[in-house]
């Protein structure tokens, strides 16, 4: 191995990455060569003083500076923690609704929160109460996210998905899981109405006249519906 | 070691729930590091007081997207390494070349010109003060994208990879760049440290 070759893999040497063959023939190089001795040996020192040098204390002004800029943050983040504990499952089971994917919901809903977060004052609470603004913009969102992923029905097994089921009060997430997958067996016809009767709390009447059927139709889907489901789950 | 991440994860889970005491008590044991990392790539007091405010603000409010696949001090390094290059640029919008794209090196500028043998401890033939100030120097000296390269690898201890991710380089390009880095450092500081 030549001078320059060694130097060219010095760095590769040092750090104990060089190929073990190549980092023998080095070695045997550096046996009889006085010059690349030196140079790795100033070279490794020269690493460990810097490596070992001790960080100065933070300046007191600058330490104040930093600790006054997070301090301000602080109440905004907490704030932002409760709103998110409170309205995660709402944001999540809007956009699971239009996307019917839990992946691409989570995502939307991660979405919806981080404009918030970077832009609290979007939110005008003299015009509405949160919760139904948080729904128009993640319904907003998880329709546009619909024209651009392809659709594809996945699992519901997420963080996210969990408090939906407190939210929908089953007992259990297992029980949840369960309802939701028999819920996307049941007839189209069916799962609409239900959908539009207990998850966006619309009248039997309002259920008409959305989906152009007569009354009479809708309350038999209702009711066909429940059947089924109540008799999946108890079996 | 094991003790001390797994106090961090503690006090990360704390802090991700909003509790910022949680956050300033993780972050004692780094910002040193952390000011030093900023003043090593902007150059001067203010604008790494700047830099590092602005990262430490982005950390806590990033929280959550902290997944937690790397190191917790690595995550912040990335932070603080991104403001720094930031306030860089903003300040010298001439240096985006140079910051990018070392000038280029042949063989022949690598190979060592200064070979002399250092002694034991040279370190000790200077005052504390004096030793750090040579460092410092030396450091200052050399191109940004080096000195950056430099202190991600052999001062912060990230991997190769972790540093060509952090600078968005190739994991060749790190290590021709910390190859030069120390090569340079060390021929300036043999001035300092040869013996007699």
């Amino acid at each position: 191995m030549t001078c320059k070759e060694v130097i060219r893999k010095l760095s590769d040497y040092l750090d104990g990455e060089l190929d073990p063959v190549l980092a023998e023939q080095l070695a045997r190089h550096l046996e009889h060569c006085e010059d690349c001795g030196l140079v790795v040996d100033t070279t490794q020192k020269t690493i460990e003083f810097y490596c070992n040098a001790e960080p100065a204390p933070l300046p007191d002004e600058i330490r104040r500076q930093v600790e006054r800029a997070l301090a301000g943050k602080r109440g905004e983040k907490e704030g932002f923690v409760r709103l998110y504990d409170e309205y995660a499952g709402l944001i999540y089971s809007v956009a699971l609704r239009v996307l019917r994917n839990a992946a691409a919901a989570e995502d939307v809903a991660q979405e919806v929160f981080l404009q918030l977060w970077r832009n609290p004052t979007s939110f005008d609470p003299q015009r509405g109460r949160l919760a139904p603004w948080l729904a128009v913009i993640t319904r907003h969102k998880a329709v546009d996210s619909l024209r651009k992923l392809k659709y594809e029905a996945g699992s519901s097994e997420s963080p996210l998905a969990d408090r939906v089921v407190s939210e929908a009060s089953v007992h259990t997430s297992a029980e949840c899981n369960r309802a939701r997958r028999l819920m996307a067996q049941l007839p189209a016809e069916q799962r609409q109405v239900l959908e539009l009767a207990f998850l966006d709390g619309l009248t039997h009447v309002e259920i008409a006249a959305h989906v152009s059927q007569p009354l009479g139709t809708v309350k038999s889907r209702i009711r066909l519906g429940l059947l089924s489901l109540r008799r999946e789950l108890s079996a | 070691m094991i003790a001390h991440l797994e106090n961090e994860k503690a006090l990360l889970a704390e802090a991700r729930a909003g509790n910022g005491e949680a956050f300033a008590t993780l972050l004692n044991q780094y910002d040193r590091r952390l000011f030093r990392l900023a003043l090593n790539i902007t150059g001067n007091q203010p604008d790494a007081a700047d830099a590092l405010q602005e990262a430490l603000l982005k950390a806590y409010r990033g929280l959550e997207t902290f997944r937690g696949d790397s190191r917790f001090y690595t995550w912040l390094v990335r932070i603080v390494v991104n403001e720094g290059l930031m306030n860089l640029r903003r300040r010298r919008a001439d240096s985006w070349a140079s910051l990018d794209e070392p000038t280029e090196a042949d063989d022949h500028s690598l190979m060592p010109r200064e070979i002399e043998d250092w002694g034991d401890n040279p370190e000790q033939r200077y005052s504390k003060t004096e030793f750090h100030a040579i460092l410092n120097q030396a450091l200052e000296r050399l191109e940004p994208i080096l000195r950056i390269v430099f202190l991600l690898r052999d001062v912060e201890g990230l991997s190769t990879e972790e540093t060509a991710g952090t600078l968005g380089l190739s994991v060749p390009a790190v290590k021709t760049r910390l190859l030069r880095a120390r090569l340079e450092l060390r021929e300036r500081l043999t001035k300092y440290f040869k013996r007699g």
